[in-house]
């Protein structure tokens, strides 16, 4: 009982000058316990009345607490009266990034599609989980949508590996038109296994490097550079391709990783540099574009079975509208956060890529050997033409 | 049932003493790779998490049986004798509810769910049914601290144990 032995000892070290110490045989356990040396004597038999007293009255208290909670959570459980079918989003983005506002839209469009008889709950900034933990929400059956990266989906369907792959697209206007196609949804298909399902892709456009000390033009200033990458091992695999030391840390701790030395530098898309300040100590930003890794939007498979199947076309065709409007919202946004990193006198680079996909082409060869049924989809995806 | 009591305890505080070195091992490798060998490894934070996770919730079992988990004694200690027992009695049954609704079933879904889907983690490629195995484990062993409380109720007007 070693916490006893040192409460016991606390207790006589808190004690206040001029009232007891608690007697021994009253100390026991609890961090707690310590502050009742000042709070009077121990209970003795003749306040016995006064406790039973006491103990009434709070017996009393609680009964009317249950009561009104009671009433309270009955009265919230109406559900039947009003007939609107509330969905509930978790995502972990501050209330101003473009996918909040995106699902202010989408919560606006099922509103209209549904003549108001659905509505939408946000819930942003990971109060009721972070990427993962919603996706696990939404298998549970706890919670209505989320739109979580495809890096934090590998975990849950490894065809979202896929999307890891560096240089998989040949430019930005293709990449859409794959997502938004039949590839697109086929690959959205792929999730309903572990009852999730992916209702509409948003960009979250390209990642490139920001560093503190040398700018990146070729894979060759990447050796030796110890580079935050996000914990998926695909991420992990890229950067080991491209001769960087990759280094999983959270995106919380970036920036004080960053300015400590412990990551020399981190890549992103250019609106997530901006918003995260990031760049206050890396000043170069070399726009070589390597990974287009996009943003899922999906629903419970729990959630999508509930709904009757108007409702469910409601829903579909209000995500597939925000994920329009979020397209065209992230093409001005990075356009936006380019000028505003420049005004901020951070260096932009563009470095020639070729040598950067040269260098990830292994990459390709193990993805094929380590993954057979997935690298059909790569080839597809290479291989597309509109 | 009593007698399982202490050799359980003994191997709960064991195994918290290997959790504990483990992850001081695995943090100081994760300083080693980063700072001296200059190629930061990439499973040590997440292996420090799972082993903080399951730290975390065999502690807290190891606190029910320890009873020293906070707990708000102010009116309690205005009790004693039969009334006191009673209500030690009524918290250990709270404790025993908790346990098994929130830790050992709530708990044990999650790891039934993360199994059956075969969600694995990012870095170890552990199955995340691994890791929230700990959930029931130290759900049931709650359940048993608490189960025994009820039964045998420590008495509380005893001396704690000596100062030497």
């Amino acid at each position: 009982m070693p916490l006893e032995h040192s409460a016991f000892k606390l207790t006589h070290l808190f004690s206040l000058p001029g009232r007891a110490a608690v007697p021994s045989s009253r100390s026991s356990r609890g961090c707690l316990r310590l502050y009742r040396g000042g709070w009077g004597q121990p209970p003795s038999r003749e306040k016995s009345n006064k406790t039973q007293n006491a103990l009434v009255l709070l017996e009393r208290l609680l009964t009317v607490f249950i009561a009104v909670t009671l009433v309270l959570a009955v009265s919230g459980c109406g559900r039947e009266d009003g007939e609107t079918e509330v969905l509930r989003v978790s995502h972990p983005l501050e209330p101003t990034h473009p996918i909040h506002l995106t699902m202010v839209h989408f919560a606006e469009q099922l509103d209209k599609h549904s003549n108001e008889s659905m509505s939408v709950e946000i819930y942003p900034g990971s109060q009721l989980g972070n990427a993962r933990e919603s996706i696990e929400l939404l298998q549970i059956g706890s919670m209505d949508l989320t739109v979580a990266s495809a890096a934090v989906l590998e975990g849950f369907v490894p065809e979202f590996k896929v999307f890891g792959l560096p240089y998989l697209f040949t430019d930005s206007k293709t990449r859409l038109e794959i997502l938004n196609g039949a590839l697109g949804t086929e690959i959205l298909e792929s999730a309903l296994p572990v009852r999730l399902r992916g209702m509409a892709y948003f960009d979250a456009g390209s990642r490139s490097f920001y560093t503190k000390e040398a700018v990146v033009n070729t894979p060759a200033d990447l050796v030796g550079q110890k580079v935050r990458v996000m914990n998926s091992p695909m991420a992990i695999a890229a950067m080991r391709a491209l001769g960087a030391s990759p280094t999983p840390i959270s995106w919380g701790e970036l920036y004080t990783a960053l300015q400590q030395g412990v990551v020399d530098a981190a890549e992103n898309n250019p609106p997530s540099l901006l918003t995260s300040r990031h760049y206050e100590i890396t000043p170069y930003f070399s726009l070589d574009e390597h990974t287009s890794i996009p943003d899922v939007f999906i629903i419970s498979e729990t959630s999508w079975q509930r709904l009757s199947s108007e409702q469910q076309g409601w829903v579909l065709a209000a995500a597939r509208e925000a994920a329009l409007f979020q397209q065209a919202l992230w093409a001005t946004a990075e356009v936006e956060a380019l000028e505003k990193l420049k005004e901020a006198g951070i260096t932009i680079h563009y470095p020639d890529k070729q040598p950067f996909v040269e260098a990830v082409a292994s990459l390709y060869q193990t993805f094929a050997e380590d993954e057979p049924e997935l690298f059909p989809l790569v080839e597809r995806i290479r291989n597309y033409k509109q | 049932m009593k007698a399982l009591a202490q050799p359980l305890e003994k191997l709960l505080a064991d195994c918290l003493i290997f959790l504990l070195g483990a992850m001081a091992l695995d943090v100081m490798w994760q300083i080693v790779t980063r700072f001296i060998i200059n190629d930061p490894s990439t499973w040590t934070e997440e292996l420090a998490r799972f082993l903080l996770i399951w730290l975390g919730c065999l502690g807290a079992a190891y606190g029910v049986a320890q009873r020293f988990h906070l707990e708000m004694d102010y009116f309690l200690d205005k009790t004693s004798g039969a009334r006191r027992e009673l209500i030690d009695r009524i918290i250990s049954a709270i404790t025993l509810l908790l346990s098994l609704s929130v830790m050992v079933y709530g708990g044990g879904r999650l790891m039934w769910i993360a199994n059956e889907l075969n969600q694995v983690s990012p870095a170890l490629n552990l199955p995340m049914s691994w890791v929230y195995a700990v959930l029931p484990i130290s759900g049931v062993l709650m359940a048993y601290f608490a189960l025994l409380q009820i039964l045998h109720p420590v008495p509380h007007e005893t001396e704690p144990e000596a100062i030497d």
